[in-house]
């Protein structure tokens, strides 16, 4: 890189916000000892990535921004900028009464916690993250526990960098000024959401408001155990048809066992039943005991037993915090989840192509997950094939056989990225891509922003 | 018999001889190259090989069905009128409009209260009513797809008998879901359920250059799973484009379970600050337990549950001046019960002026009014709110957070009062219409304050029309922003092109944007053309 | 001697602010919005439904008239058609008048009035019609002196000779078509066993002229009216019961303010003589059956209950509901004259009609009027469906 753009780029942001090298793939815990021609810059706002998109335009670089924590395959070997939102973690507001928090790009989880807790407020956590940023998480439509009741929505409004130079802001602020509206429709047709699991290929987020919700007088977690899986997705639907839970999830001993962390995981493992469905419900003190009893009753009806109490809290605890994929690497070295999204009957079809793609390819049983959305219109799945290092092709050959089983069933993979995308989107009619081409053309016409990320033609 | 000696001889038939055609309205429009004569009969002569001649026609009888509707706007005739029966057929028209260059306004159920459908410069008017099946509705994984003939009407009585629920919006039950869509779908579900926006799964929509196109699961083959994608979300690109940017003939629409068992609250509220009010609204909005909630006054809801002004005045002095609608829902009696008692518990505690009118109550007042109480309950489900309304309908549909909508409503108020006159016996000179909406847990809120104007008296029309505007940029000065998405409809008028991005920096990227990509989906400027791509303007001043 | 039936005569201007203030809300195309069980069964313009464009939907012909009166455009075929296929059946007005107090079908009315004098109304496919009346005084173009024969044998009284108490109109259908002939047979026997001394003007009964009132002749219609007028009041009876309600709708409206006779349809006289006791049903009719609202009778004169008591007091006889009743019934397609001008829309009005009554899984559709019995049967014929078309006065007989 020459010295001048380290010097400009210095200028707009100071000695800490760029690094090179391998310095620049830091972000990623796959990275380690890979080096790399792109420089990391990492503005602290809106104004500072402003400036650099506006260099970078200036310049004809190309500009990748970091979206996950698991390096996208090649982007070591491409040349630019690589815009790291990290030092953009100001929490602006946190705004109770209107149940909305304006943060920045950078802001994780974790950081915002704090602000929510003094507002009594909490967010819903994601049950797959590959990036720890709230705002991130949530246009990158990552599943959430407690989206049965909630929109999958959860980003109102964004402000995300365009590579001219420009700023791309969404929905109502489009005519109204903060703390307005901030409604999350345009102010003609829906072109934000086109912004939403698009690998950032029209632009960058850098700022997002956000949905927050109260913590309520009561809240009780329960579990019931089903020895089959049929029933324990049976009792969810009716759960959710019914709306008797905030955050809800199903998942086999496995799974679970792997969720709960290195040392507990064995023996929760042998404690728990094959299929586990967590739960939990919270509201007015009388309205949850009531929907407890409900909820235990139709567990009951349906053959599911409530776990003892220790069990119940073990699992309890891993509620009300994100859930992130590396979490799961402890178990054998790493996991490779395996998702989809489909209608309830088909949930043990859609399970079984990961689990006996992990049995063909010699890898450890699979751990299950399934979280209904919508009320239990439809059901998330996820299978994650633990494997070791040495074990990673097979788990690789593994992962396409379970997709391409999970395609060929015509489930719903929302959000493909890298060889799923080239999977999935050769399904897609050319309309459906040529559409995408239209947009980026407009808003990106050099084709500079986080090229070939989504699909190498876009 | 024999005929009487006046038989056929009348002065109409005498004049009828020397009768012309003098006031047919008029395309305002200079030197365009769309729509030429020539063209319009080549693109008549293709439409009818294409659609089959009974579904295509320019004579004016038929044609002057298009040229109005419920708004002040004045009419305009289209040139020809085409009703296609598929998605290749309207493929098809969007070819031939091409071709000879013929706009082509896309008329859904053809239901608007601002001239949605009354095609500007003439063209073909294509009339989408005989595409009206529900292909599929899912009872268990609750979703409907359907043609946009479909009104809500039918949908909601096909998935009631279900056990479902379509968030239906407060216009006429007849109006076309996917039109409703298309424009505004503010619905009394929105607080829980969300709206517009919340409630598209998938699409099949045909471009301006007759590509079809598909968004969401159905563009990859997939199933409708209740998510968008894959990928870039482009399920809501017809959403405010009224038509700009093509017809969808197909949409996977999400549907919500009907508890088994309903309770309802309706707090009243009979002082004249709206604290409380507002107070109330955030308080069970926030709590999410009520499946509907809105806020209304008596000008507002009176007249809207009963069957007709005679029903209205009797009822109108008799309701509280504010009425909270709330509806919880349980899976059993005690369960909706408890939710009702909660809530009601929760209002005593923000106010003690809070009175709670029983539902066992209001059914007497209804039925002292003539109605059934089963009726009023069925009207907030399949409604006719909005046609209700004899003559012009003017919507000042605002959008804010709850605490600056009592600012904006107030500001309003005072910019409307004693200036509006009505029609309607009912709603006094002074007593806009007016009715928040929470949405999303009351995060933010929709208002609506309505003016009436009989369409056919100048005074009262004029009147009205600048005390609308006047109010509704009273609002917007307060901050709140309109809440149908407006820019394809107002785009290439000076205020719009000028003023609003000064106004609103964050308005001109996205103008852009949308400025682009209608040239890119429609290079010929045939779909609801409404500004020129030349000169950026709209060549007929005409708003919304 | 009155040239007019009534002084002043409405004129299509009169609803100006009808057809101004239509707000195309489309509740005209709908049975009322709330009471739509079944999404199937939501429409209730016949003439919309089929031919689909704005223009055949109420909120199209208003703006019609709108455009008419504002000289923005000239009759043309294609309003003659939209026009002329409106059933007349009032369903429109039926909705749109407690929301909004406009009356669409008036306006229909007028308009076809106004064709008439402007000389574009009605279509050819009328023609036959006109002439039959103004050659034969009867709608069929049948010698008038084979008028009475359906009567023979059932012992009823000469009007035009003697004094009754009450005189029965059968209208043309009635009387002249065979298969209609033994429904008013049978209303006559019901009647006389209801105690009644009855009637009939026989080959002097002329056409009670709704059909031209329908097709916007009114002028001739009058002409009828007044000689008929003239004919009731010289039997000197005190009721006048007519049995189809094409009849009892001129009589209750137009000639109603201009005679001192009191006019009744057939189903009111029985179900009040039920109610009185003086018919009581007693032998079974094991059948379900379905009532079709005859527009005019239901909608137009509004009784709903009265012929409902009579189906529901006869002994086994199980009543459903269509899915499309009472304020909501469909036209049977041959309202207005529509179905006379164009038959096969007629038909395709009758089968989904007699479709509904698949429906509910009705083994009959009863009825009491003329022109639907005759529509209904042929669209049950082309459907090739099991529901049979009975006339409510022959089911009722068959329990006495």
């Amino acid at each position: 890189m020459e010295a001048t753009l380290t010097g400009e780029l210095r200028d707009i942001l100071d000695a800490e916000g760029i690094a090179q090298g391998r310095a620049a793939l830091q972000p990623y815990l796959d990275a380690e000892g890979k080096d790399t021609e792109l420089v990391r810059v990492m503005p602290r706002d809106t104004d500072q990535a402003l400036e650099v998109m506006e260099l970078a335009a200036a310049r004809k670089l190309d500009v990748y921004s970091v979206r996950t924590r698991y390096l996208p395959e090649g982007l070591d070997k491409r040349k630019g900028l690589l815009l790291d939102p990290v030092r953009m973690d100001y929490v602006k507001n946190v705004d109770g009464r209107n149940m909305m928090a304006y943060i920045g790009a950078g802001v994780t989880f974790e950081k915002l916690q704090p602000h929510l807790d003094k507002a009594g407020m909490k967010v819903l956590t994601p049950a797959c993250a590959e990036s720890p940023y709230v705002v991130r998480s949530y246009i990158d439509r990552d599943i959430l526990l407690g989206s049965t009741a909630n929109r999958a929505y959860q980003l109102s409004i964004f402000h995300a960098l365009l590579a001219d130079g420009r700023l791309w802001v969404s929905g109502s602020q489009q005519m109204a000024e903060e703390g307005h509206a901030d409604f999350r429709e345009d102010q003609g047709p829906q072109i934000s959401p086109f912004f939403g699991a698009s690998e950032d290929i029209f632009g960058i987020p850098v700022y997002g408001v956000i949905y927050i919700y109260p913590v309520r007088e009561e809240r009780r977690v329960l579990a019931f155990g089903f020895k089959e899986l049929e029933k324990a997705v049976e009792f969810s639907y009716k759960v959710c048809r019914e709306d008797h839970c905030f955050e809800i999830a199903g998942a086999d001993a496995r799974f679970w066992s792997v969720m709960a962390g290195p040392e507990k995981a064995e023996g929760l493992y042998s404690s728990l039943p094959p299929w586990t469905v967590l739960i939990s419900i919270e509201h007015h003190r009388e309205l949850v005991e009531l929907q407890s009893g409900m909820v235990s009753a139709d567990a009951a009806e349906l053959g599911g037993k409530a776990l003892a109490d220790d069990l119940t809290s073990a699992l309890g605890s891993l509620l009300g915090k994100p859930w992130y994929r590396w979490d799961r690497d402890h178990h054998k070295g790493a996991a490779l989840p395996v998702t989809c999204y489909t209608f309830s009957p088909q949930v043990p079809e859609a399970l079984s192509a990961g689990t006996q793609a992990a049995e063909a390819g010699g890898l450890a049983p699979a751990g299950n997950l399934f979280i209904p959305v919508y009320f239990g219109g439809a059901f998330y799945c996820e299978s994650d094939l633990y494997h070791d290092p040495g074990e990673a092709e097979n788990a690789r050959e593994a992962w396409r056989a379970a997709y391409r089983s999970i395609l060929e069933k015509d489930f719903l993979v929302d959000r493909p990225k890298g060889e799923l995308a080239s999977m999935v989107f050769s399904r897609a009619k050319p309309s459906y891509i040529e559409m995408i081409k239209r947009v980026k053309r407009i808003l990106d016409p050099d084709g500079r922003m986080n090229p070939g990320q989504l699909l190498e033609e876009v | 018999m024999q005929r009487s000696g006046t038989a056929r001889k009348s002065r109409y038939r005498e004049d009828f001889a020397r009768r012309r055609v003098i006031r047919r309205p008029v395309v305002h429009e200079y030197q365009s190259d769309h729509n030429l004569p020539e063209k319009l009969n080549e693109a008549k002569q293709l439409l009818q090989e294409a659609l089959g001649s009974e579904w295509v026609s320019d004579d004016p009888a038929i044609a002057c069905g298009y040229a109005r509707d419920q708004s002040y706007i004045p009419g305009t005739y289209p040139h020809i009128v085409c009703m296609p029966a598929s998605t290749e057929e309207v493929a098809e028209v969007y070819r031939i409009a091409n071709r000879c260059k013929v706009d082509v306004m896309p008329f859904g159920t053809g239901i608007s209260t601002v001239g949605a459908t009354i095609p500007m410069f003439g063209g073909i008017e294509c009339d989408l009513r005989r595409m009206d099946r529900i292909l599929d509705i899912d009872e268990r994984n609750m979703y409907a797809r359907i043609q946009p003939g479909v009104n809500f009407c039918e949908l909601q009585a096909e998935a009631q008998r279900r056990g479902l629920r379509v968030a239906n919006p407060s216009t006429s039950a007849t109006a076309g879901v996917i039109s409703n869509l298309a424009c505004c779908n503010i619905n009394s579900l929105a607080c829980k359920f969300g709206f517009g926006i919340d409630n598209v799964i998938d699409i099949l929509m045909v471009l301006p250059t007759g590509e079809v196109f598909e968004a969401g699961p159905r563009s990859c083959g997939m199933i409708p799973a209740h998510l968008p994608g894959p990928g870039p979300d482009m399920t809501n690109l017809f959403r405010y484009a009224t038509g700009t940017m093509g017809i969808v003939t197909e949409l996977t629409l999400r549907l919500y379970p009907e508890p088994e068992h309903a309770y309802y609250l309706y707090p009243i509220y009979e002082e004249s600050g709206m604290g409380p009010i507002i107070e109330a609204l955030y308080a069970i909005a926030r709590d999410n337990l009520a499946i509907e909630l809105l806020q209304t006054q008596n000008t507002f809801f009176g007249p809207f549950i009963v069957n007709d002004n005679k029903q209205a005045e009797s009822v109108v002095p008799v309701m509280p001046r504010n009425i909270i609608l709330s509806v919880f829902g349980g899976a059993s009696e005690e369960e909706a019960r408890l939710k009702t008692e909660l809530t009601r518990r929760m209002l005593s505690d923000i106010s003690d002026k809070f009175d709670f009118l029983e539902p066992e109550t209001l059914h007497a007042m209804m039925e002292e009014a003539g109605l059934h109480p089963l009726v009023v309950l069925k009207y907030m489900r399949e409604t006719v709110r909005v046609q209700r309304v004899k003559g012009s309908f003017l919507i000042g549909a605002l959008m804010d957070r709850l605490d600056n909508l009592a600012l904006v409503e107030e500001a309003m108020r005072i910019a409307t009062t004693r200036q509006a006159g009505t029609n309607d016996d009912v709603l006094k000179p002074d007593e806009p219409g007016l009715y928040f909406q929470p949405y999303h847990m009351g995060r933010v809120a929709y208002l609506e304050f309505d003016l009436y104007a009989n369409q056919s008296d100048p005074d009262d029309l004029i009147g009205t029309l600048f005390t609308y505007f006047r109010a509704v940029l009273t609002g917007m000065k307060e901050g709140a922003i309109f809440a149908a998405g407006i820019i394809p409809m107002v785009k290439g008028l000076p205020m719009t092109d000028m003023v609003f991005p000064m106004a609103y920096p964050g308005l001109s990227v996205y103008m852009d944007t949308l400025t682009e990509l209608k040239k890119a989906v429609d290079p010929n400027n045939i779909s609801n053309r409404r500004w020129d791509y030349e000169t950026g303007t709209m060549p007929k001043v005409m708003l919304f | 001697m009155k040239k007019k039936m009534t002084a002043l005569r409405e004129v299509l201007s009169d609803f100006r602010s009808d057809y101004s203030l239509c707000g195309k809300c489309k509740l005209c195309q709908a049975v009322h919005v709330q009471e739509v069980d079944y999404g199937r069964f939501w429409r209730n313009c016949p003439s919309g439904t089929r031919f689909r464009f704005e223009a055949y939907y109420a909120s199209g012909k208003l703006e019609m008239a709108r455009a008419l009166d504002l000289q923005e455009i000239e009759p043309t075929p294609a309003m003659q058609h939209a026009l002329y296929t409106c059933m007349l059946c009032g369903s429109c007005q039926e909705q749109c008048y407690p929301v909004k107090q406009i009356f669409p079908m008036r306006v229909f009315e007028l308009l076809r009035e106004q064709a008439v004098r402007d000389g574009w109304g009605p279509p050819e496919e009328h023609a036959q019609a006109v002439a039959n009346l103004e050659e034969t005084d009867n709608l069929l173009g049948r010698p008038q002196a084979e008028r009475g024969a359906w009567a023979e044998g059932l012992d009823l009284k000469d009007a035009s000779k003697e004094k009754v108490e009450a005189l029965l109109f059968a209208g043309c259908h009635y009387s002249f078509k065979p298969e209609l002939q033994e429904a008013a047979r049978s209303a006559a026997r019901v009647l006389k066993a209801a105690g009644l001394d009855l009637g009939i003007l026989g080959s002097e009964e002329l056409c009670c002229g709704a059909p031209l009132l329908e097709l916007g002749d009114r002028d001739f219609f009058e002409t009828f009216g007044l000689e008929n007028i003239k004919r009731f009041e010289a039997s000197g009876a005190e009721t006048l019961i007519s049995l189809c309600p094409h009849c009892s709708w001129v009589f209750a409206e137009e000639y109603g303010p201009e005679m001192e006779i009191k006019p009744k349809h057939a189903v009111q006289v029985v179900a009040g003589a039920i109610k009185k006791k003086q018919i009581t049903p007693a032998r079974e009719v094991k059948m379900k059956v379905a009532w079709h609202d005859p527009c005019r009778l239901g909608r137009r004169l509004g009784f709903y209950d009265q012929p409902r008591r009579i189906l529901s007091s006869i002994p086994g006889l199980e009543v459903v509901e269509l899915p499309r009743n009472r304020h909501n019934s469909l036209c049977c397609g041959n309202g207005g004259m529509a179905g006379y001008a164009f038959p096969e829309f007629g038909e395709w009005t009758a089968k989904e009609r007699v479709f509904e009554a698949e429906f509910v899984e009705a083994d009959a559709l009863v009825t009491s009027c003329p022109w639907c019995e005759e529509m209904l049967r042929r669209g049950a014929e082309a459907r090739g469906s099991k529901v049979r078309v009975e006339n409510v006065f022959s089911l009722l007989e068959k329990s006495l």
